[in-house]
């Protein structure tokens, strides 16, 4: 299989998890390249261009909360996850888990 | 911390702020700009010149309209956005040369067939629309029919966009805006419009014996002369709104463009029914509004005004488009 194969597959399984990453990161308020650097040290590589149009739309969808903080040397949008996102992240990270508990079975079962 | 004003970012924020519907414009650009500072920064971090970061940092961020359209999530039905910008380009490209070219024709061969002018700019008008729609309707079916089974003749992967680099970012042209002299100089000559209309009435030297023959035919005074004077006015007021707003927008523009519209589209469509010289005036100088030489002069002479008054307008809107400016990280 070709390497450009792999990775295609390897982001469509890993697309639903950044929203994941992004709602519990962002209980803690945080800026785009902030959460950037951070999910990067957690070993989790996301593309920029993937990320700051995913906050916009978590916001629009209401899971995102948003403000200009602007006491700092240059305003930066500041992100942090709604009420409404912590119940998607609760309802992504059960099924996460129960993905990942199959996923098990099916191997054992082989 | 970057401390340099970085033009090539003003720029990029330009372009992005272009491709913006209006209502997302001050927030979109704040986040791109943002985005920007902190990835210039992160790159300043590690040691890179600021020139080297900033270029490296826009090129990676890659065509400002597609950075938008992804931003935007906005919907590309018709053309998806693999083909969508190539596509909008060549649509542009096309009518920008084309129609031009069809309407000049039209004109040249209008004017050889001794056609009356008001002929000659309805079949420039109607040629140029269908020539425009079947371009439009044709690159658009191609473009379509190559996004849907476009992937049978390629591999299918989504080929980057090689057509653009940092050399396509508008440039930010320095303080090209109205100073006090170019109000002068606009107010002046409309004066001396508006005063030609009304010293004309008067022109006694035609007749020889003193007596008035004014130039423009009386026949259409009573609605033509307050009508013209007050386009006049108003065009006079918009230049020192323009001046007093030290920009020009897009309304003053397209405001501009409406009074030349409505100035010359009368003026021109009596000249061309040979309407609008008063005939006692053509006696008393002698030119018989009927031979060759005065209606090929009369058909040039209006083709100049047209063109004029339609590159001014032109001129009008490039004046907004470059007056636009970017609130670089003012967004609150």
């Amino acid at each position: 299989m070709s390497d450009e194969t792999t990775d295609g597959h390897l982001q469509e399984l890993r697309r639903g998890t950044v929203v994941l990453a992004c709602l519990i990161r962002l209980r803690q308020p945080g800026y785009g390249y902030a959460l950037l650097e951070a999910l990067d040290g957690f070993g989790f590589r996301v593309d920029a261009n993937t990320l700051y149009p995913l906050l916009r739309r978590l916001e629009q969808q209401g899971c995102l909360t948003s403000e200009w903080n602007t006491e700092e040397s240059r305003p930066r949008k500041f992100y942090r996850t709604s009420a409404a996102g912590e119940q998607l992240a609760a309802t992504l990270l059960t099924d996460w888990e129960s993905l990942s508990a199959s996923l098990r079975r099916i191997q054992d079962g082989s | 911390m970057t401390d340099i004003t970085p033009t090539l970012t003003e720029r990029y924020l330009l372009a992005v702020s272009r491709a913006t519907p209006e209502a997302q414009r001050p927030t979109l650009q704040a986040e791109v700009g943002e985005r920007i500072a902190d990835e210039i920064d992160a790159r300043l971090a590690e040691g890179e010149s600021p020139e080297t970061a900033e270029r490296a940092v826009l090129t990676g961020l890659g065509d400002p309209a597609r950075l938008v359209a992804t931003y935007l999530d906005r919907p590309m039905r018709l053309i998806g956005p693999r083909y969508y910008f190539t596509w909008r380009r060549l649509i542009r490209l096309l009518l920008v040369i084309v129609l031009p070219c069809v309407a000049v024709a039209m004109a040249i061969a209008g004017g050889v067939n001794g056609q009356p002018i008001g002929g000659i700019i309805g079949s420039m008008i109607g040629t140029s629309i269908m020539v425009g729609v079947q371009l439009c309707f044709w690159t658009t079916l191609v473009f379509a029919l190559l996004d849907r089974y476009g992937d049978r003749l390629s591999d299918g992967h989504l080929p980057q966009d090689t057509t653009w680099d940092l050399e396509h970012l508008p440039r930010i042209e320095p303080a090209a805006r109205m100073n006090v002299w170019s109000l002068c100089g606009a107010v002046f000559w409309l004066v001396v419009l508006a005063a030609f209309l009304v010293v004309q009435q008067f022109e006694p030297w035609a007749s020889g014996d003193g007596t008035a023959v004014p130039i423009i035919d009386p026949a259409h005074w009573a609605f033509l002369l307050p009508y013209l004077l007050g386009i006049l006015a108003a065009s006079v007021a918009l230049s020192v709104a323009t001046y007093l707003q030290r920009r020009r927008t897009w309304w003053a523009a397209a405001i501009h463009a409406v009074l030349a519209a409505a100035f010359l589209v009368p003026v021109l469509w009596l000249w061309a029914q040979g309407l609008l010289v008063n005939p006692a005036f053509n006696a008393a100088v002698g030119i018989d509004p009927a031979g060759d030489t005065v209606r090929t002069v009369g058909i040039v002479l209006g083709i100049i005004a047209g063109g004029v008054a339609l590159l001014d307008i032109v001129a009008e809107f490039r004046g907004a488009w470059q007056d636009e400016r970017v609130d670089v990280g003012g967004a609150s």
